[in-house]
């Protein structure tokens, strides 16, 4: 079946990106303007550009392309190519420019009240780069994922690069972004990780299995979360967990001094000088839920 | 494996077909790398595969092409199409995804995902009674794959009214190996799962003139769950080797259980912006979603076992389950943004969540031939257990803040914020082991303040920054959570116009203490990062980074053998040292990184990773990439985890 939809896709791609017959004048006919690419080269591989979309015509980038970011460049063009008389976006005055059509106030997005808000530090120049994005780097990112945020969150891209268990960044599929979104606020409720489209932490868009509900879900996930056992980036220990052993894990909290913290009941009785209680979850095996088993046996 | 091999080697073709027919009309770009990989573990295999699982055999190790139709939107079903593949191989890549981008300005984008990972544990020192006998490894081993597909289609993009349609596919399935508990003993069983989660979801875009714009999304989602598992052959023994109650009665000779869960949750996710000026936006969101699963199980085993809570020893036990739990949560929001000047702005609102989760269990369970410790009265004994519980929680966060974006070379931005949970737990009598409250039902309350703020300066190329975050809590829910909670983060950097030098050195620290008498929880984190970056010729880059790490984190429990006080101590301790170059001698390129890491702390251990990647193009269009890689991981002690793994891959590239 797959190889048929491929093929299927193929045919469709080869009729699909043939040329119309309804081609419009090239931008080149009207020579009475010169166009930017006459000189600019960046401006003839812009053809291929996310920002060109629609509005190219026979290969070639009109002028109207160019000016939304760099202006009317009539006085440049008529000065000879002086780069005074163009407008060039940098820092964080540059960025505005980006705001103006890309303006992300919508949902927990924003680029005004989000830690990565366009400041002078950190604007959209900062991690896009408009004209020269290479092949490999979608949304005009300047570098891969985990090179850009790690510029800045070098301890945390260092994690993913040296712990033995963590998430593969930079492969399969999973980038920083997968989890975090860059244009986040931390506006009433928005977090710095994303959420699923039913509101829940982002960790179960991947581990479906563990969102239940349960009939005896476990406190730590329902009235905590994912992180109340495991490290989101990569762990020194197995299975991400935040303790090197799992009993340890467990007795801080199911320890039986006072009431009134979650786990402190039920207690732990068991003998801890045995290797069979040492892994808790040896018999405590539906850790994140049970449907039949109060004492998440089974 | 061969409808693998034939989707895959078609997406490359198909790659390719699109280069050589679609060149001359289209603009297009491509690379591909294609090759075999040589993989050689020396040491715990098991272990390795655990950690990194990179194998030998084919592997199409990166695909992007980009084409797009120079003529605009004048004809043609499409004007763009990218496809992204990455480290897809037939079992060798951990990790593959791949992901196609396409459409025509204006009139619709489709995107379609496709991800998988492989999932592989087999530990020696986890769940791993045996562990000090030297055998490995633990019983709880799983060989999973997870296969993640997902579609959007959007209608009429940029326009006032945009239809989505969308739909995603979430597989994991494989064996494994798990432990079950019964009658005083474990026993190790062999697990099939195959878990499976669909959603289909219709929407409306809507953007009316920039003013007001928004999304409303409608979605239904499914979830099937089969979880089969049976005795280990052979391992009717169990883990207790001692006798119980003076006989030696703890075997199995069969034991079988199925379960199936279903789950169904509609949902629907609305989000709403007006824009009343450009400095003055507020934001709507509205989320909801009703999950409801039904399970069933059966169970059924053979053997000789005991039973504490019973008073007695049976011969076998069969069990039928019926459950049904839900989870109806709904979470509103309304945020404002106002920008009083240009660069400052203020933000400031209000989310409430709130969630009811219930559940309800059947349970039949009938004990064959169950006999009292004393010998009398052999017959089965049945026990139905009908059990309900509920969780009533409600959230409440607000928040007012400012961000400075710019004075001069100077932002700013700080926020409060109080967040509070009020939870409601009502557990079922089965599962209050000591008293009735008390960590295990009645309500938990919880507030936190926060305070945030952080300062940058950024001019010529200098840039500074300091974070500080001060959490204040009224009162713990574990006994692991904080009362007051500060974090500080620094970091100063340098870089040059032309990036030929970069220079960066960052200080995290959080300390989080929870002061009860009966807890005394205190953690702190520290970390210092260095990093340096020289390009002393456009050709040649250098890089390098150290980085110290330090957790101590220390909360008092009752030890369970002889119910004393006493401190848990985990301590993460060490450094990490990196270092590389990058040398781009056109048709040759040369990368290579290598890192050391050390963890002296509880868990003791040493990583040490070599890699380097050399490319040549031999002609324009084409060469190949060779890539080796090496890394070797050592525990303090036990060493039955150490492992030696080298790679070797050479890959044919192609860039027409």
């Amino acid at each position: 079946m797959r190889p048929l939809a491929t093929g299927g896709l193929a045919l469709l791609l080869f009729f699909g990106l043939s040329p119309g017959t309804a081609g419009a004048a090239p931008a080149g006919a009207d020579k009475t303007v010169p166009s930017c690419s006459d000189c600019h080269d960046q401006a003839k591989a812009f053809v291929s550009n996310a920002h060109a979309r629609g509005k190219t015509s026979q290969g070639e980038v009109p002028n109207k392309v160019c000016t939304p970011c760099h202006g009317d460049g009539t006085l440049h063009i008529d000065a000879g190519g002086d780069r005074e008389k163009i407008m060039k976006p940098v820092g964080r005055c540059g960025a505005e420019t980006c705001l103006d059509c890309h303006d992300q106030t919508k949902g927990c997005k924003s680029g005004h009240s989000s830690k990565h808000a366009n400041s002078e530090a950190v604007n959209c120049l900062t991690c896009h780069s408009i004209h020269s994005s290479e092949l490999k780097a979608p949304n005009l990112l300047a570098r891969k994922q985990l090179d850009l945020c790690g510029s800045c969150h070098a301890s945390q891209a260092a994690l993913f690069r040296n712990k033995p268990y963590g998430h593969r960044i930079g492969r399969g599929g999973m980038e920083c972004s997968t989890c975090h979104e860059p244009h986040q606020s931390t506006n009433a409720g928005c977090e710095i990780t994303r959420q699923t489209r039913t509101g829940e932490i982002v960790c179960v868009s991947c581990h479906a299995e563990k969102k239940g509900p349960f009939v005896f879900p476990h406190g730590a996930g329902s009235v905590g979360n994912c992180m109340t056992c495991h490290e989101p980036h990569a762990s020194n220990n197995a299975h991400r967990l935040k303790r090197a052993t799992v009993y340890q894990l467990c007795m801080e909290c199911h320890s039986p001094i006072t009431g009134g913290t979650l786990g402190s009941q039920p207690p732990s009785f068991h003998n801890l000088l045995t290797a069979r209680y040492q892994n808790c979850t040896t018999c405590h095996t539906a850790i994140h839920g049970s449907n039949r088993s109060p004492q998440l046996v089974r | 494996m061969r409808r693998t091999l034939i989707s895959r080697l078609s997406l490359v073709t198909l790659g390719a077909f699109l280069a050589a027919s679609g060149a001359k009309a289209q603009t297009t770009q491509m690379e591909l790398e294609v090759g075999y990989r040589w993989a050689n573990v020396t040491g715990n295999e098991d272990m390795y595969r655990s950690q990194i699982n990179e194998r030998s055999g084919f592997l199409i190790r990166s695909f992007t092409l980009s084409t797009n139709d120079p003529n605009g939107a004048t004809g043609g079903f499409l004007d763009r199409f990218r496809v992204d593949v990455t480290d897809l191989g037939f079992g060798v890549a951990p990790a593959g995804a791949a992901r196609i981008d396409m459409g025509k300005t204006g009139v619709y984008r489709l995107t379609l995902g496709y991800r998988e990972t492989n999932q592989y544990s087999a530990l020696p020192g986890f769940a791993n009674p045996l562990l000090a006998q030297g055998v490995i490894p633990g019983q709880h081993t799983i060989d999973r794959t997870r296969k993640m597909f997902d579609a959007n289609l959007e209608l009429l993009p940029g326009k006032m009214i945009t239809p989505i349609v969308g739909y995603s596919w979430n597989q994991n399935k494989g064996p494994g190996q798990t432990t079950y508990f019964l009658g005083q003993d474990e026993f190790r069983m062999n697990q099939d799962l195959k878990e499976t989660e669909q959603e289909v979801r219709v929407g409306l875009g809507f953007n009316f003139g920039q003013v007001v714009y928004g999304q409303v999304l409608q979605g239904w989602r499914q979830f099937k769950g089969t979880d089969t598992t049976s005795l280990v052959p052979g391992a009717g023994a169990g883990n207790n080797a001692g006798p119980v109650l003076d006989q030696t009665v703890v075997s199995a000779t069969s034991m079988n259980q199925t379960g199936i869960t279903n789950v169904n949750t509609p949902f629907t996710n609305v989000n709403v912006t007006a824009a009343i000026s450009k400095r003055f936006k507020i934001t709507g969101s509205y989320i909801q979603f009703n999950a409801t699963q039904d399970g069933m199980s059966g169970e059924s085993d053979a053997g000789s076992f005991t039973s504490f809570k019973l008073d007695r020893f049976f011969s076998g036990l069969s069990q039928s389950v019926s459950a049904n739990a839900g989870n109806k949560t709904w979470q509103g929001a309304g945020r404002a943004e106002l920008g009083i000047v240009e660069g400052v702005d203020l933000f400031g609102g209000f989310q409430r969540e709130h969630r009811v989760q219930s559940g309800t269990s059947l349970i039949d369970t009938i004990y064959l031939q169950s006999l009292t410790f004393g010998g009398m009265d052999k017959k089965d004994l049945e026990v139905l257990l009908n059990t309900q519980n509920s969780l009533d929680r409600t959230s409440d966060v607000w928040n007012t803040g400012v961000s400075v974006r710019s004075v001069g070379p100077l932002a700013f931005r700080g926020e409060y914020r109080e967040t509070s949970d009020h939870t409601l737990m009502t557990p079922d009598l089965s599962e209050i082991v000591v008293g009735s409250t008390g960590g295990q039902g009645g309500p938990v309350d919880r507030m936190v303040r926060t305070i945030d703020g952080n300062v940058t300066f950024s001019m010529s190329g200098f840039m500074a920054m300091v974070a500080y975050r001060r959490d204040s809590a009224s009162a713990p829910v574990f006994r692991t959570d904080f009362i007051d909670r500060d974090r500080y983060r620094g970091r100063v950097g340098y870089g040059t116009p032309g990036n030929e030098i970069r220079v960066g050195f960052q200080v995290e620290e959080t300390n989080q203490s929870n002061d009860y008498t009966a807890t005394a929880f205190s953690a702190k984190n520290r970390q210092y990062t260095g990093d340096l970056e020289i390009a002393p010729v456009p050709e040649l880059r250098l890089r390098g980074s150290l980085s110290q790490f330090q957790t101590n984190s220390t909360v008092i429990y009752r030890i369970p053998q002889n119910l004393t006080l006493d401190n848990s101590l985990n301590v993460e301790k060490g450094d990490a040292y990196e270092g590389g170059l990058s040398l781009n001698l056109a048709p040759i390129t040369f990368d290579m990184a290598l890192g050391r890491f050390e963890n002296r702390g509880t868990n003791a251990f040493n990583i040490e990773r070599y890699r380097m990647n050399l490319g040549w193009d031999i002609v324009k269009t084409a060469g190949i990439v060779a890539e080796w890689a090496r890394d070797k991981y050592r525990e303090a002690t036990p060493s039955l985890g150490d492992f030696d793994a080298t790679r070797f891959g050479l890959y044919f590239r192609w860039r027409p």
